[in-house]
């Protein structure tokens, strides 16, 4: 076929996409600061109103919106959001996530079941624990790279399950259940006035957590989210960001440039890993029980999909790739058997579509048109995608 | 080349979308309008994932006592709403409490498994919606306290108790051998097997296996040095069928029983040939394609195969019950969830699988317990284990 794939439309649609994602970009890095803040504002004033009613019969017609919003929604992109700081940032392959999500889960099982601590106290030392586990997981590993690392983080994400299976203290393969749900901050309540109730959230108590309603869940869910960008945000234009950016576009020359590179991979680790954690706890206290199954390896492979699919190393890329992945199988409930397969059509496509992410960060994009693969140190060596020139004929 | 992929790609691309949008209107499930003259019945479990081989029988047969029952013209008609929750609690909660709020469910047939139950059912007690399970049999389940739940599947510690009977008073047994797999199915199962041919008289002698080996000998040598009677094995098939091989191959005659965690054509197949023949394997539920136990189970079988062109499987006839409960519930007058469960506390009516009945813990009176023997590849129904005789 000799074919010039610049009268492609498909192509063609892909370009206007890409320049349009591009020019947003442009204007977005120089917007004023009042600007931005506005549109941050607008963003959480959306985020707020996005358990309503009416939302919820268009986006999830099959199941329950807000507790879809907390988990697995907002549960993926929370997990996104640690995942991009290891892959996306440090360009480390982590194959074994999931471990974190579960030593969170089980640190809020074990605390919540057996010493009766509060959900707060629980967040902060499973926070604690999954970083320090991340650390005991990185600090024989990382001196490995590339594939080598993502079969060792694979292994992780097993034992840890496996482990949980085997230990009768948490329950084996039962897992854990009585696990109780965050204390009500407040009785407050909605006011049950004509706006409100319009919005179906009239009478709605946003923090009191019992098991019915998804709602308060989702907003302790959103602070989190927020706390962890701007966290993550601040990190990434600062000196570790780009220790983590010189590590991932070629860890030799950051050594010898004076860059302490296994410190700094080790902190990015720690760092994605205690992000895990938090989401392992709020997820334990809003689900009652949890069982070993509950953390699969599929799991850490659909939250990698997410970044990649996403934008690896663009927070805003990464946030859309995760909604997408968690949300386009509840969507779709009504293809029954066919659920899966159209799922795994739309993220064939997608990649096909954009190769780089949806919403790629600029310098990844950069790294893969020199052929790298954006993926930094992984050793997946991509050709470059040929940009052929409307009216030269391609092979 | 490329173009035409980029083609097929479009086409793709569009029929996705168009399934979307076809997806988008239809499902709904109609809402009664006129004033309460249907009440909706929800059925949760694992339908389109790797267990849904025992999940589907009691979907078709549930939907198959419900087709009957509005075929009657009834004032009250019932529909039948299908969760899909993939046997993943993650997916299951929010399906449940969409169930609860949007859908508006009087009762649901599940959740199929003990996992997800651990998680649906504190939302199902708070919504106060009842719950039948046709097939979640841990033990600990009911002991959470919960009003509204129930099961029509006798739980592990019965099974348990109902082989051990079997092997005392119908194979007499006098010396048996108990073997497990050390595993939270396997382990407690086989101690409870063991106490009851204890309290009957019977000598054992136990001895755990490890799922990962596959040499068995040391088993082998203490079975033989015991010369039992009969060898009981608490553990899935998988391990099963390579005991029966290693334990024949060692000149071991004693019969060998097992239960539902080796009913599966798997255990005949691992064992090789015929040489598991003879094998009587036990589980609470009913499964009985030929319409032997009774009048009413060869009703039920018979109209299930017309139907769904297809033998009655596992957990079919339960699933059959935990519909005919809601029935009853329904033609008796209770529309709301509220009443219904009131009615289910003192319900109690003959089913296919056993009487419906329940403790007021929510488990069921009943705790028939059938056993099947191994023939070939098939294991057909000996009987109820109370009163079976083995061949």
């Amino acid at each position: 076929m000799n074919d010039s794939s610049g009268g492609n439309p498909l192509n063609r649609v892909r370009d206007a996409y890409s320049s349009a994602s591009d020019s947003v970009r442009d204007r977005w890095s120089d917007a004023p600061g009042w600007a931005r803040w506005l549109v941050y504002l607008i963003l959480i004033v959306v985020a707020l109103v996005l358990p309503a009613d009416g939302i919820g019969s268009f986006m999830s017609p099959y199941t329950d919106w807000p507790t879809l919003l907390f988990f697995p929604i907002g549960g993926y992109i929370l997990l996104a959001i640690g995942l991009n700081v290891v892959v996306g940032q440090a360009g480390l392959l982590d194959l074994g996530y999931v471990a974190f999500f579960a030593i969170g889960g089980y640190t809020m099982a074990v605390f919540g079941v057996k010493f009766g601590w509060s959900f707060w106290e629980i967040l902060f030392v499973g926070v604690i624990l999954s970083a320090l586990s991340g650390i005991i997981l990185g600090a024989p590993t990382l001196r490995l790279r590339g594939d080598y690392l993502a079969i060792v983080t694979l292994g992780f994400g097993e034992i840890v399950r496996i482990t949980a299976n085997n230990t009768d203290y948490i329950g084996g393969p039962n897992g854990m259940g009585g696990i109780p749900h965050p204390p009500t901050l407040t009785e407050w309540t909605i006011p049950d006035n004509g706006f409100f109730d319009a919005l179906g959230f009239g009478g709605v108590q946003p923090f009191k957590y019992g098991a019915l309603d998804g709602k308060p869940y989702y907003y302790l869910m959103l602070v989190l989210i927020v706390v962890g960008i701007i966290f993550v945000k601040r990190l990434e234009n600062s000196r570790v960001g780009r220790a983590w950016a010189s590590i991932r576009e070629d860890e030799d020359a950051a050594e010898l440039m004076g860059v302490p590179t296994f410190k700094f991979k080790l902190a990015a680790f720690a760092i994605g890993a205690a992000i895990g954690g938090a989401t392992g706890v709020m997820y334990g206290s809003q689900a009652v029980s949890i069982i070993p199954t509950n953390f699969p390896f599929i799991l850490s492979a659909t939250i990698l999909a997410a970044v990649v699919l996403g934008g690896s190393g663009n927070l805003p890329g990464v946030i859309l790739g995760a909604f997408l992945v968690a949300w386009i199988p509840e969507r779709i409930r009504g293809l029954q058997e066919y659920r899966i397969l159209v799922f795994g059509g739309v993220l064939v496509l997608l990649m096909v579509f954009r190769p780089e992410g949806l919403l790629p960060s600029r310098r990844r994009k950069a790294e893969l048109a020199e052929g790298t693969g954006g993926m930094g140190t992984m050793g997946a060596e991509v050709a470059a995608p040929t940009t052929v020139v409307a009216g030269e004929v391609s092979e | 080349m490329r173009s035409k992929i980029m083609k097929l790609a479009g086409v793709v691309a569009v029929s996705a979308t168009l399934a979307l949008g076809a997806s988008a209107c239809g499902g709904k499930s109609d809402s009664g309008g006129g004033g309460g003259d249907t009440v909706t019945i929800g059925f949760m479990g694992d339908l389109t994932g790797e267990n849904s081989g025992i999940v589907i029988p009691p979907k078709q047969a549930a939907q198959l006592a419900i087709d009957e029952y509005n075929a009657t013209n009834p004032k009250v008609k019932i529909t039948l709403k299908t969760y899909d929750s993939q046997g993943k609690g993650e997916q299951a909660v929010p399906l449940a409490k969409q169930a609860i709020t949007k859908d508006k469910i009087a009762g649901l047939i599940g959740p199929a498994f003990s996992g997800e139950s651990a998680q649906v059912d504190p939302v199902l007690e708070e919504g106060k919606v009842p719950s039948i399970s046709a097939s979640a049999t841990n033990a600990a389940l009911a002991t959470h306290g919960w009003k509204y739940w129930h099961r029509l599947i006798a739980n592990d510690n019965v099974q348990g108790a109902g082989i051990g009977g079997f092997i005392a008073t119908q194979l007499k047994a006098k010396k048996v051998f108990i073997i497990h797999d050390s595993s939270e199915y396997g382990k407690p199962f086989a101690e409870t097997v063991k106490s009851t041919v204890e309290k009957a008289g019977a000598k054992t002698s136990e001895d755990a296996i490890d799922v990962q080996a596959s040499d068995y000998s040391s088993t082998v040598n203490k079975v033989k040095a015991f010369a039992p009677d009969a060898i009981f094995f608490g553990g899935y098939y998988a391990q099963g069928g390579k005991l029966i091989k290693q334990l024949r191959e060692g000149g071991v005659k004693a019969r060998f029983l097992s239960g539902d965690g080796s009913l599966d054509k798997g255990l005949a197949a691992g064992a090789g040939g015929t040489t598991a023949d003879g094998s009587i394997i036990g589980c609470p539920c009913l499964i009985d394609p030929n319409g032997t136990a009774g009048p009413a189970s060869k009703k039920f079988a018979t109209d299930y195969k017309a139907k769904f062109g297809a033998d009655t499987a596992i957990y079919s006839a339960e699933g059959y019950d935990a519909a005919t409960a809601f029935i009853a519930a329904v033609k008796a007058g209770n529309t709301t969830a509220e009443k219904i469960n009131t009615y289910l506390s003192t319900i109690d009516i003959p089913g296919v699988s056993k009487q419906i009945k329940f403790s007021p813990a929510g488990e069921p009176t009943a705790t028939d317990v059938y056993v099947y023997q191994v023939k070939g590849d098939q294991l057909p129904l000996l009987g109820n284990s109370k009163n079976a005789t083995v061949k």
